[in-house]
């Protein structure tokens, strides 16, 4: 079990589990692939209390207890429902229609179809995971948010370099305890020896993505965990192991924090500091997020 | 997983398909922006170009692509939902739900049609709420057959 006390090493003393709202926020990306935004107002958004969300041109925080997931709307696959946090790394991976792009963790499709859509639904995406019950629920989100740019792949994204194949950005949105949902649930089921766990898994599956990328491609890496063994210690282990850097993030936000340098008796490289740590809040979830260059 | 057996198709077999659904819907769809391919089973799926120009080789590809429609006996095509929607403006072979009916059809359930677009019986229709395209559904000689796929239906929780 996690205790928030640790939390408050990371955010400062002050730091709380955020109170759950009156009413519920859900994070909605309108999917232009099917709807623009200004006819997905007219038609949907002006029935509820909304707000933009600041980091994505598409993105609104929908304020409702309603279940969203019911509506007509989504069935016909006019919006996603996705924490704003999640939307940021297709945002910073700045899909182009000529590149070679891997999503090396994709189900079940959340930021797949943001980068198809990105991408207008031109050029190509190779969508991996690893099991056949997340792939289903990918190919599921695929068809209903009408993307034809993509390609998916099931292997296990450690090994994935291993297919030889070299690509120009990949994302790598790496499976974590999920900390940054501050749920009970999710604080009482997380140990120590699971982050632990995870960690490992992650130094592998950034570095099979290192093996894949081409000579100054990008890598953007990110969980919605909190805990800086899944985070910061990950990047430090692969620029210190490939020599990979770090980049500076050009989106920012008041609810942006720079990655942290210690962590209990760890220390790591400066550069994890241009890394970006999402506080979480009622309207978004705790996330981590890196941009890496070959 | 391996991926099925699919067969891409030639400009000529695409316009057949064009010519199928201008037949059976009244509008004129152009896939020439897209590979079609057709599966073992019939189904109608595209793809983006690019596909032919990357080196996908070795890798341990499970699909890819839309599905828009499965091919039917007597020129027939049952569109799915984004099959439809390419034929939103259909002229004929439409039928029209308010919104408590439209809610209904993607249910599951029994709905009342509001107006019938020149309908052809033993044909599939596409279902119109609005402005928008709901997906389809066979009009047999005892009525509305629902189409919609168990995955794509609003399920109806207790919760």
């Amino acid at each position: 079990m996690i205790r928030v006390e640790r939390y408050k090493k990371i955010f400062g003393e002050d730091f709380e589990i955020p109170k759950l709202p009156e009413k519920k926020v859900w994070g909605i990306r309108v999917n232009t692939l099917k709807i623009s935004v200004r006819e997905f107002k007219r038609r949907f958004l002006y029935k509820y209390e909304h707000e933009k969300i600041p980091w994505v041109e598409n993105g609104f925080w929908v304020y409702s207890n309603e279940l969203l997931s019911k509506k007509m709307e989504h069935v016909l696959g006019y919006f996603f429902i996705q924490n704003a946090s999640s939307m940021l790394p297709p945002i910073i991976l700045e899909p182009k229609e000529d590149e070679e792009i891997l999503d090396l963790c994709a189900a079940p499709g959340g930021k797949t179809t943001h980068i198809a859509e990105l991408l207008e639904n031109r050029g190509l995406v190779i969508a991996n995971d690893v099991s056949n019950e997340r792939l289903k629920a990918l190919r599921g989100n695929l068809q209903r948010c009408g993307v034809v740019n993509v390609v998916v792949t099931k292997a296990k994204g450690q090994h994935f370099w291993k297919f030889g194949k070299k690509f120009d950005k990949i994302l790598v949105d790496a499976p974590c305890t999920a900390t940054g949902h501050l749920s009970p649930r999710v604080l009482q089921t997380t140990s120590y020896s699971s982050i632990k766990m995870l960690s490992k898994l992650q130094k592998r599956l950034l570095s099979s993505a290192i093996k894949c990328l081409k000579k100054d491609g990008m890598i953007v890496y990110s969980t919605c965990s909190l805990e800086p063994e899944e985070n910061e210690e990950v990047v430090d282990y692969v620029c210190k192991k490939f020599g990979v850097e770090v980049e500076e993030i050009d989106v920012r936000n008041e609810l942006f924090l720079n990655g942290i340098r210690e962590w209990e008796d760890k220390e790591y490289g400066e550069y994890v500091e241009k890394c970006l740590r999402i506080k979480p809040t009622e309207k978004t979830e705790g996330f981590f997020v890196c941009k890496l260059r070959k | 997983m391996q991926i099925e057996e699919v067969k891409f198709l030639k400009r000529k077999e695409v316009e057949k398909i064009e010519e199928m659904i201008e037949r059976n819907y009244g509008v004129k769809v152009s896939l020439k922006d897209f590979m079609v391919f057709l599966t073992s089973k019939n189904k109608v799926k595209i793809v983006s170009k690019e596909i032919l120009r990357r080196d996908l080789k070795n890798l341990p590809i499970t699909s890819f692509g839309l599905t828009i429609g499965k091919l039917k006996r007597n020129n027939k095509i049952h569109l799915t939902i984004e099959g439809a929607m390419m034929c939103k403006d259909a002229k004929k072979n439409v039928i029209l739900l308010d919104e408590e009916n439209g809610y209904k059809f993607l249910r599951g359930e029994r709905f009342e049609v509001k107006k019938m677009i020149n309908c052809e019986k033993h044909n599939f229709l596409i279902v119109k709420c609005g402005e928008d395209v709901l997906g389809s559904v066979a009009y047999a000689q005892e009525g509305f057959r629902n189409l919609l796929p168990k995955s794509r239906r609003i399920i109806e929780s207790i919760y």
